[in-house]
């Protein structure tokens, strides 16, 4: 039998977490669940504002409260757990990973058919959230139909990394596609163009 | 109506040659997101969301649903040719389909897999639609105590049976409820969380949350993957003989059964139920020690089972109204938005359109099967094509997707923001279903909860004096400590497990 050989998007299996990968993950946990605590303190503060109960039994801040605890005491006990692990020997943050338990990877095998956060390419990843975020100032200047075309040749000429022929095709296909599709086709209006030169493109 | 009237009426709507068009559309993208492996069945479903607000309601929940089920019939393709299993449900198919693919059977795989599926699927919508409406008529005497109730396990099956830690699972839950509680209070109208906000005021946008943790996280995700030589199999034959035919009844029965059963529990991931399958095809094979060697029963009674139980999940959401995964939120939440609120009011409010989807499984199933065998190559000439440039065209179509519901460009912003967010708790091992179902359900728990207090003036205690209520919630706790609390783990590695997780994939 004759098979043939593709590149294909790698399976994040196919990535053996290293001791840096554990430790990154382990830091970073840490912060999220601390941010968790935060939030959760915010969350409860806020309801209790909100008042918790009233005539009608319970009042607008009860739910809140309740999502609040859930949040913030969980972001503690995880922040707790993590600390522990942190305190840990030494010799229990080796490859083989800590010899303390921790709750937070129950029922899992830590890192593994997983990304981890040194296989995510975060320059490409940061890229296409500016370019988005980019996309939604320059609505308001350009028009919608162009703007788009503008954050599709940005994320396939920047992010993508692709020759500027192919980039200007996509973009251009995908500013047409917006354009008669939703525009004419399912009559959704965008916003136009502030600028007199582009408001052909308006739908 | 009984069930046989209701689906008669039923076809009358699928076979209209526009639904039938949305349903080759569902099939199309299902597959196809079946097949790129990164990008799931609810990234699929999110990102189409969009259109279903301009699509009449039959025709855009029927087309949402063949996404659903027709993504199991694309992630067997690179199971089978690539060991490269396109969802988590069909990781088991690799473990006889690759084996046989690479005795030069990898055309029969498909062909006998395809067909399994097209019985497994066509057994389960015949049950489904003669259980339905008798299931949804028991369901009109359940109380908002009940239903909170039924809302809560629902949650708790979620957290138990993902594959995650307990605290992580119920923080996602904690963080999805406290999300749909942004904006206006459902009863007395006060801002919550709003910061004054008129966008706010509204709530978040479900498509922001959806497409953010689903859609665009997916492809971000996906674009920095390593680009990795694959080897495909070749397809020489796709025509099973009568052997492997009868090989497989057995098999697809079984598997038919496993999944159905698995399908009705709320929270329940598809791959538990081809695990199941397969081990139970092992246990009753007469040479079980030939299994991994590319043993046909092997690969027909889970994938059998992997559709039954798509089926089948409709049934708790069609009669009770509750989702059981977040494919399934996302369909219900495209029922929302067509002002149809699942549950088993829908089969006597909307009987046209609940019929239609279920007459539509059937037809959608015909469609697969069909497009099965022409456009397996059509698939692998797909894989060819870079993720990164699908990826940033995903990112563009949800960017236009996403604005055209609203004319918003805040909800454009609220999709950065819980893109990078949901980024950040895959790479940290957060479930995400328990959130976005949390997020689904979050208005209507914590309305059955505030009606049962009003109706009982006050008492808490209510919801332990109704006896179905109080055995449902002993039920969900039940289940938390029976599936979760267990002997804590240390952190060394371990063989590793087929992951379970359904956050990327469903």
């Amino acid at each position: 039998m004759t098979n043939e050989n593709i590149g294909v998007t790698g399976d994040p299996a196919g990535h053996t977490p290293t001791p840096r990968d554990r430790q990154l993950f382990a830091r970073a946990d840490l912060i999220a669940m601390l941010f968790f605590l935060a939030l959760g303190v915010a969350i409860v503060i806020s309801a209790i504002s909100l008042k918790v109960t009233n005539a009608l039994g319970i009042g607008p801040g009860m739910f809140p409260l309740v999502s609040g605890g859930l949040i913030g005491g969980l972001g503690l006990i995880g922040s707790i757990a993590r600390i522990r692990q942190f305190r840990a020997p030494a010799s229990s943050s080796s490859e083989e990973g800590p010899a303390v338990p921790s709750i937070l990877d129950e029922g899992e095998t830590p890192l593994e058919s997983e990304e981890t956060f040194t296989t995510v390419n975060w320059l490409r990843l940061g890229l296409a959230l500016t370019l988005v975020v980019v996309f939604v100032l320059i609505v308001p200047l350009v028009g919608f139909v162009l703007a788009l075309s503008l954050l599709t040749l940005g994320l396939m000429k920047l992010v993508a990394r692709r020759t500027w022929v192919l980039s200007l095709v996509v973009a251009v296909g995908a500013g047409a596609l917006t354009y008669f599709g939703f525009g004419v086709f399912l009559g959704i209006h965008m916003t136009g163009s502030s600028l007199v030169f582009f408001s052909w493109l308006d739908t | 109506m009984n069930s046989f009237q209701g689906l008669l009426d039923g076809f009358a709507v699928a076979l209209t040659p526009e639904n039938i068009l949305f349903a080759l559309i569902g099939c199309l993208v299902g597959m196809l997101v079946g097949v790129l492996p990164g990008i799931g069945q609810s990234a699929g479903m999110a990102l189409l969301i969009p259109l279903t607000y301009v699509l009449p309601p039959a025709g855009a929940i029927i087309m949402l649903a063949s996404i659903f089920y027709g993504a199991a019939y694309g992630g067997r393709i690179t199971s089978i040719l690539m060991n490269i299993p396109g969802e988590s449900e069909s990781v088991v198919t690799t473990f006889e389909g690759y084996p046989m693919a690479r005795k030069g059977r990898a055309g029969i795989a498909l062909s006998v897999t395809a067909i399994t599926s097209f019985v497994g699927a066509i057994l389960s919508v015949i049950v489904v639609a003669f259980a339905a409406l008798p299931l949804s008529l028991l369901a009109r005497y359940l109380g908002p105590p009940e239903y909170f109730a039924l809302m809560v396990l629902g949650l708790c099956l979620v957290v138990a049976l993902i594959d995650k830690s307990l605290v992580k699972g119920v923080l996602m839950l904690g963080l999805g409820l406290f999300l749909a509680q942004v904006g206006a209070d459902p009863v007395q109208g006060s801002a919550r969380f709003s910061f004054g906000s008129p966008d706010l005021l509204a709530g978040i946008p479900l498509l922001a949350v959806i497409m953010g943790f689903f859609g665009v996280s997916d492809v971000l995700l996906a674009a920095g993957r390593r680009h990795i030589p694959g080897t495909m199999a070749k397809i020489d034959r796709l025509m099973p003989e009568r052997k492997d035919l009868k090989d497989s009844v057995g098999s697809t029965l079984r598997g038919t059964a496993i999944g159905f059963i698995f399908g009705l529990i709320p929270g329940m991931v598809a791959a538990v139920s081809t695990f199941a399958s397969y081990v139970t095809e092992k246990r009753v094979s007469k040479h079980p020690e030939k299994f991994g060697t590319g043993v046909i029963q092997g690969i027909t009674g889970p994938e059998a089972a992997n559709k039954s139980f798509e089926i089948a999940s409709f049934i708790p959401l069609f009669t009770l109204g509750i989702p059981g995964s977040a494919a399934l939120a996302i369909l219900m939440s495209a029922f929302l938005i067509q002002g149809v609120t699942p549950g088993p009011a829908m089969f006597t409010q909307s009987p046209d359109l609940v019929w239609g989807v279920i007459a539509s499984m059937v037809v959608g199933n015909v469609i697969l099967l069909i497009l099965n065998f022409p456009l397996v190559k059509v698939w692998v000439q797909i894989l060819k094509v870079p993720s990164d440039i699908l990826g940033m065209v995903v990112i563009a179509v949800s960017v236009v997707g996403i604005y055209s519901v609203n004319n918003s460009l805040i909800d454009i912003l609220l999709l950065v923001l819980f893109s990078l967010l949901a980024v950040m708790l895959k790479l940290l091992q957060f479930p995400l279903p328990p959130l976005v179902l949390a997020f689904v359900l979050g208005g209507r728990i914590e309305g059955s909860f505030r009606q049962t207090l009003v109706l009982s003036g006050g008492n808490p205690m209510t919801f332990l004096t109704h006896p179905i209520a109080a055995t449902i919630l002993v039920i969900a706790a039940a289940s938390i400590i029976v599936l979760k609390v267990r002997r804590w783990k240390p952190l060394v590695p371990q063989p590793t497990t087929v992951e379970l997780d359904s956050s990327v994939n469903r």
